[in-house]
């Protein structure tokens, strides 16, 4: 090929990677948008559920306070009643009668440890306070087992809770990152391409004019010459040597 | 034995100073005096006037612990004081006072034996009037078979015993199934020592003892419903030196239920009025409030009479009533839970 049709390769070629590069920065674009739509969605979501734990976390916290002092003087009650049982409690302490059991919970793709209290076995105090203080004794025990109960509901909320603010804070930093870094970047690649491919077109553009100009001055003078020519040569009329002309010229726009 | 024309030679001194100091015995302005405290500094000040005197002067912390084993201090000290200057019959007597201790002790230290625990911990908790000399001995034991075999054999408890280890094998026993055999044991014999006495000891200690026996019978069989006590069993931790033995006894042994057992106490004058509802617009008072009311009434008849053992038994259980009054108001007015501090037994109007 000459080296003119090598030269226009070349240039179909950039424009060609150009465009397809501008394509994909568009995909790319697109592909930022979405994910920082869903991530904000994750994000509100989450905030949601934190709000919702907060207001439970702060109701639990004054039962809570209620409850405890509630148990301390059933405490008071029952030690008046029964003597001093301390020791015989103390003493017959073997295996745990509450236990707490961790389960999952998920909330937007995080997951939440939640935590469940249960009984296991029998009540080993049954018989404690049987000639003294026996009615005394189980309403303590009943207090008491509320209180654990509401402290293992309140230990699983602060865990949500903790664990929640962890997962918002991440999720706000990565949809503030796309926002305000990585989708002005993609623009900014992306009317960067545009104005590669608008400044090409009007080289383009500007490059085929100016050959426009030149063949119609080359094509006037050569006719010019033709005219002289002829006009010396006299009536002599010769059709045209394919074989004398030199060059062919490009058939361009005409 | 005793006679009221010899019984000042050898326990005259002791009668005249139990008396005096049941004169010191907390009244019903000192207690409305405390209930108006609002802080533990404020009631030692209070306890100051009183015959406790600088009793609490010394703690430099003042929790609601401290006054309890401060107040339990103080009762042992005039126990022991009683005690040691006391005379054959009288100090007989005395002993028995300190067997309920004893028994409370025992239990805790089968217990401990029993989860390998280290004595030297358990000794602190176990209470100073129910000592022997045996005690710190108990480690060595593994089983409890063993501990009465090599230990408590010797000890005065032995003969509470008999009942317990003849029947079952003491290691599978419940604790709190020993602990109420021994006390019916107890009382029993302590019945029949009164009885042996005569004269004004028994007219006064009788009633007291019976009354506790049925008390006894009473809460147990309130308190067993829903557990896995079976009526057989319960049966044999009644006492039966009350007045409800042998018919009431019986009838409480086949109760299932709450009403069961008021039919039961319905029969009795004595008891009727303890499981009656109370009037409407007077304050509930539990079972136990008013078990204990009763108990107080009986103790302070003690003091009526001359010339009787009955004086020191119930010096120390009125002491005791006291130390549980102070104590109570006391967590009142830390745990500012005013609504229920007037809430103890009053001894004397």
């Amino acid at each position: 090929m000459s080296h003119k049709d090598l030269k226009k390769e070349l240039r179909n070629i950039c424009f060609f990677w150009a465009s397809r590069a501008q394509t994909i920065m568009k995909a790319r674009l697109k592909g930022a948008q979405t994910g920082r739509n869903l991530l904000k969605k994750k994000s509100d979501a989450l905030s949601m559920r934190f709000r919702q734990i907060l207001r439970k976390i702060i109701e639990t916290k004054t039962k809570m306070g209620e409850v405890m002092r509630e148990a301390a003087f059933s405490l008071a009650e029952a030690k008046f009643t029964a003597g001093d049982f301390s020791t015989t409690v103390i003493q017959n302490v073997n295996k745990a009668q509450v236990k707490v059991r961790a389960k999952k919970d998920n909330v937007a793709g995080v997951t939440l440890p939640v935590f469940e209290h249960y009984q296991e076995g029998g009540d080993s105090y049954e018989l404690t306070g049987l000639a003294r203080g026996g009615e005394q004794l189980s309403r303590l025990k009943r207090n008491y087992a509320r209180a654990v109960e509401l402290l293992v509901e309140l230990a699983s909320l602060q865990t949500s809770f903790v664990t929640l603010d962890e997962a918002i804070k991440i999720t706000n930093r990565r949809v503030n990152a796309i926002e305000h870094v990585i989708i002005p970047r993609i623009d900014r690649t992306l009317t960067y391409i545009i104005t590669e491919l608008d400044e090409r077109e009007r080289e383009e553009f500007y490059r085929l004019k100016k050959i426009q100009e030149k063949k119609k001055q080359l094509r006037e003078k050569t006719e010019l010459e033709i005219a002289e020519r002829l006009a010396k040569l006299g009536p002599i009329a010769e059709p045209a040597n394919m074989l004398t002309e030199e060059a062919d010229e490009d058939l361009l726009f005409e | 034995m005793t006679n009221t024309l010899s019984f000042n030679i050898d326990h005259g001194y002791l009668e005249g100073l139990v008396r005096g100091m049941k004169a010191g015995i907390l009244t019903q302005q000192d207690y409305n005096n405390l209930a108006q405290c609002d802080t533990l500094e404020d009631m030692k000040l209070h306890l100051q006037c009183s015959d406790y005197g600088n009793l609490l002067s010394s703690a430099e912390d003042l929790t609601v612990s401290v006054v309890d084993s401060k107040l339990r201090e103080n009762l042992v000290a005039e126990f022991n004081c009683l005690r040691s200057n006391a005379l054959p019959l009288l100090s007989t007597f005395l002993d028995y006072i300190t067997y309920s201790y004893m028994i409370d002790n025992v239990v805790l230290l089968i217990t401990g034996a029993l989860k390998q625990r280290d004595v030297a911990e358990l000794l602190p908790r176990c209470h100073p009037l129910g000592a022997f000399d045996q005690m710190a001995a108990v480690g060595i034991a593994r089983t409890p078979t063993e501990l009465y075999s090599t230990i408590l054999v010797d000890t005065p408890l032995a003969q509470f015993f008999q009942d317990a280890v003849s029947e079952c094998n003491l290691d599978e026993m419940e604790a709190e199934i020993l602990r109420n055999k021994l006390y019916k044991a107890y009382l029993e014999s302590f019945h029949s020592f009164c009885q042996n006495i005569g004269g004004a000891t028994k007219d006064i200690m009788c009633p007291i003892l019976e009354f506790e026996a049925d008390r006894r019978a009473f809460i147990i069989t309130v308190n067993s419903f829903g557990t896995d006590l079976s009526a057989a069993d319960r049966s044999a931790l009644y006492p039966t030196c009350g007045k409800l033995h042998p018919e009431g006894l019986q009838q409480l042994g086949k109760a299932d239920d709450h009403q069961q057992v008021k039919a039961v106490a319905h029969c009795y004058p004595d008891y009727k009025t303890v499981f009656d509802d109370p009037e409407p617009g007077s304050e509930y008072k539990t079972l136990e409030d008013r078990f204990f009311e009763q108990e107080v009434k009986l103790n302070t008849l003690a003091f009526l009479q001359q010339f009787h053992f009955g004086v020191f038994y119930s010096y120390i259980k009125l002491k005791e009533q006291e130390s549980r009054n102070i104590v109570w108001i006391a967590e009142c007015v830390t745990q500012r839970q005013k609504s229920k501090i007037n809430n103890y037994i009053p001894i004397f109007h």
